[in-house]
């Protein structure tokens, strides 16, 4: 029989005679712990997700989109204002560009094949798309200068689109109907998964951007404008400095708002931390409620305990416990209480994320932040709750306690 | 090895009300001695017993233990000095209610320096008791004599010089008395020094020196008469220590 346990196990035996007062001084750090592990988990979840979108959407990427930052999707096809020379201009003025397309697009098209029919993105590109983009094939060809050059009837079509009009079979050759134009499909795209912004990028088909501008839509603007950055380059000042640019070449007024937005991996980031900011400050505020109200409660009812104990204490302090070590067994009781209440807390917590996640699409992710996090605070609260009770305990009458 | 010289306690007992416990009481017991501390209600003798167990510090004069001035210690070095020098017995033996017998009379190891086998000097204590066969009982499931037993065990287990027994048998009957009183003496017997209050001559009786206390002073403190061995007043009452 060793010292510490036996001081340890008159400790727990404590706890076990009152179980509905041990009970009530653990769960007001079990809940605080469970919001602690809720509010990690969905703000780890959210991040992981935003991530996830910004390593599709390419972390060096910047894109140019037509229309008022409001707009959503491929670009607002009433504005006409991002042109040739705006591309020509970033090109040449923005330091870093490594590569950079056009892209003509237009949501919400009719693509027939044979008796059946869906509806898609039509994207019209130039071959750099693939370098630009991430945009390979997964069978077949992509578009070329020379389909480029002769404004050719081809299309490459996203895995979404294949398997809406042609099933399993294999595409490669067929031909598709957009508009009152035929299109030879030349291959299949690889799949992109699901943009940041929540859009199937596997429902696209892609055209030249000539035959886009010139046989489908008759437009001598862009929809949108994508480059990648040298990753030396600081991808936060570019985005400001592609942002004035613009502005100037569409006169755009101080105080007037853009006539184009401007994506990148920092405005995802940005949209994603304004998301989970208000469900962090909520839980946050849940969290220290709970904690707060859980030392509170252990705070009294160890003050009531230490009262209750006094033989007890004066025992010890006669058989030679020092008030530092009568100070020490009442804060580790304390702590040990804070503990097993922060650890029902981590074992709910972590039930709790793993049905949201099972049962619901909110976001989560379990890591081991707040399990770290979960026992430092369990452990701070634990000795703030007790300081006063175990000084109070030091502080006994011995004399008065022993009375008989 | 107890030598008090001169010591004065007051007591407040309310606004402007003091009570004078102990008015220069000086003794010296020497190790080995088995001392009665006898005395009326009131007469300061638990108060003396508070003092010698360091428990409480006089307002004035010394007390020497083992040579060593008491009131020149902190709390941290009197709680070794109790823990290594002197074993407590209460009236109300004060067992943990919740820790068996020998988890009990482990306590003050708990805060020995070297605390050593536990298990070991926890079980050697109670053979000493001759409550081996309860070690894993409750408090609560021992008789009251059982029970002081218990209590002399945890007092013993760090082999101190000094034994202090306030009314040891206050609670108890006379054949539980008698079986408490008998582990006293074996003790006295074996060397270590004891001293017991107690306000019954019967059980003062079984000491070899009386020290009587009136109003906070030592009015006698004489050899017992009519010496009587509790061995033998056990023996008398025909039955073992073990019930």
């Amino acid at each position: 029989m060793n010292a510490l346990r036996l001081a340890l196990r008159i400790a727990l035996r404590n706890l076990g005679v009152r179980k509905g007062r041990s009970a009530l001084m653990m769960s007001g750090v079990a809940v605080g712990i469970v919001t602690l592990i809720l509010v990690t988990a969905v703000t780890e979840g959210t991040r992981k997700k935003v991530e996830k979108g910004i390593q599709s959407f390419g972390p060096d990427a910047v894109m140019v989109v037509a229309g008022s930052p409001q707009t959503r999707g491929p670009g607002d096809e009433r504005v006409s204002t991002l042109t040739a020379q705006d591309l020509d201009a970033i090109r040449s003025g923005i330091p870093g560009v490594r590569v950079i397309v056009p892209i003509v697009a237009r949501s919400a098209q009719t693509v027939i094949a044979g008796d059946r029919n869906t509806t898609t993105t039509v994207f019209a590109s130039t071959p750099e798309i693939e370098e630009a983009w991430d945009q390979h094939a997964e069978s077949g060809e992509l578009i070329s200068e020379a389909h480029e050059a002769s404004l050719a009837r081809v299309a490459v079509l996203g895995k979404t689109v294949v398997r809406d009009l042609f099933g399993t079979d294999d595409p490669i050759g067929q031909t598709i109907r957009l508009g009152d134009q035929k299109f030879k499909i030349i291959g299949v795209a690889q799949s992109k998964g699901t943009s940041p912004m929540g859009m199937d990028m596997d429902n696209r088909v892609f055209v030249p951007l000539s035959t886009g501008m010139r046989r489908l839509y008759n437009v001598d603007y862009y929809s949108m404008i994508r480059f990648r950055l040298d990753p030396a380059v600081d991808m936060q000042r570019t985005v400001e400095q592609v942002n004035a640019m613009l502005r100037q070449r569409h006169s755009i007024g101080s105080g007037d708002t853009d006539d184009f937005s401007i994506r990148s991996a920092i405005s995802f980031r940005q949209m994603a931390a304004k998301m989970s900011r208000t469900l962090t400050l909520l839980l946050g505020i849940i969290t220290l409620v709970a904690l707060g109200a859980g030392a509170l409660v252990l705070a009294n009812i160890l003050t009531v305990a230490v009262s209750e104990r006094r033989v007890e204490i004066g025992v010890r302090r006669a058989v030679g416990a020092s008030r530092g070590q009568i100070t020490q067994q009442f804060l580790i009781e304390g702590v040990v209480v804070t503990i097993l209440g922060g650890l029902i807390g981590i074992a709910l917590g972590t039930g709790t994320v793993l049905a949201l996640r099972s049962a619901t699409e909110m976001p989560v992710a379990l890591s081991w932040l707040p399990f770290a996090a979960g026992l430092v605070v369990t452990i701070v609260v634990g000795i703030v709750a007790s300081w006063l009770p175990a000084r109070r305990a030091a502080s006994t009458d011995v004399v008065n306690a022993l009375r008989p | 090895m107890i030598q008090l010289q001169d010591i004065q306690k007051k007591y407040r007992t309310g606004p402007g009300a003091e009570v004078q416990a102990l008015r220069g009481v000086s003794l010296t017991i020497e190790q080995g001695e088995f001392v009665a501390i006898m005395g009326p209600s009131g007469c300061g003798k638990s108060t003396l017993m508070n003092i010698l167990g360091t428990l409480d510090r006089p307002d004035s004069g010394s007390y020497r233990l083992h040579g060593d001035d008491v009131a020149g210690l902190d709390d941290k070095a009197l709680s070794k000095l109790r823990n290594r020098r002197i074993g407590f017995v209460f009236q109300s033996f004060n067992l943990l209610p919740l820790a068996s017998a020998q988890e009990n009379v482990s306590l003050p190891l708990l805060y020995a320096q070297a605390p050593g086998d536990v298990g070991e000097r926890s079980r050697k204590a109670l053979e000493l008791v001759g409550l081996v066969d309860r070690a894993h009982h409750r408090p609560g499931e021992l008789s009251g004599g059982q029970q002081q037993r218990v209590a002399i065990a945890r007092a013993l287990v760090t082999d101190p010089e000094v034994i202090l027994a306030d009314e040891p048998t206050g609670n108890l009957d006379t054949r539980a008395s008698a079986e408490v009183m008998a582990v006293l003496e074996d003790l006295a017997g074996k060397g270590k020094t004891v001293v017991l209050v107690t306000h019954e001559p019967d059980i003062a009786a079984y000491t070899r020196r009386v020290i009587a206390l009136r109003d906070g002073q030592v009015v006698s403190d004489t050899p017992t008469s009519e010496r009587k061995s509790a061995r033998q007043e056990l023996d008398r009452l025909g039955k073992e220590v073990t019930p």
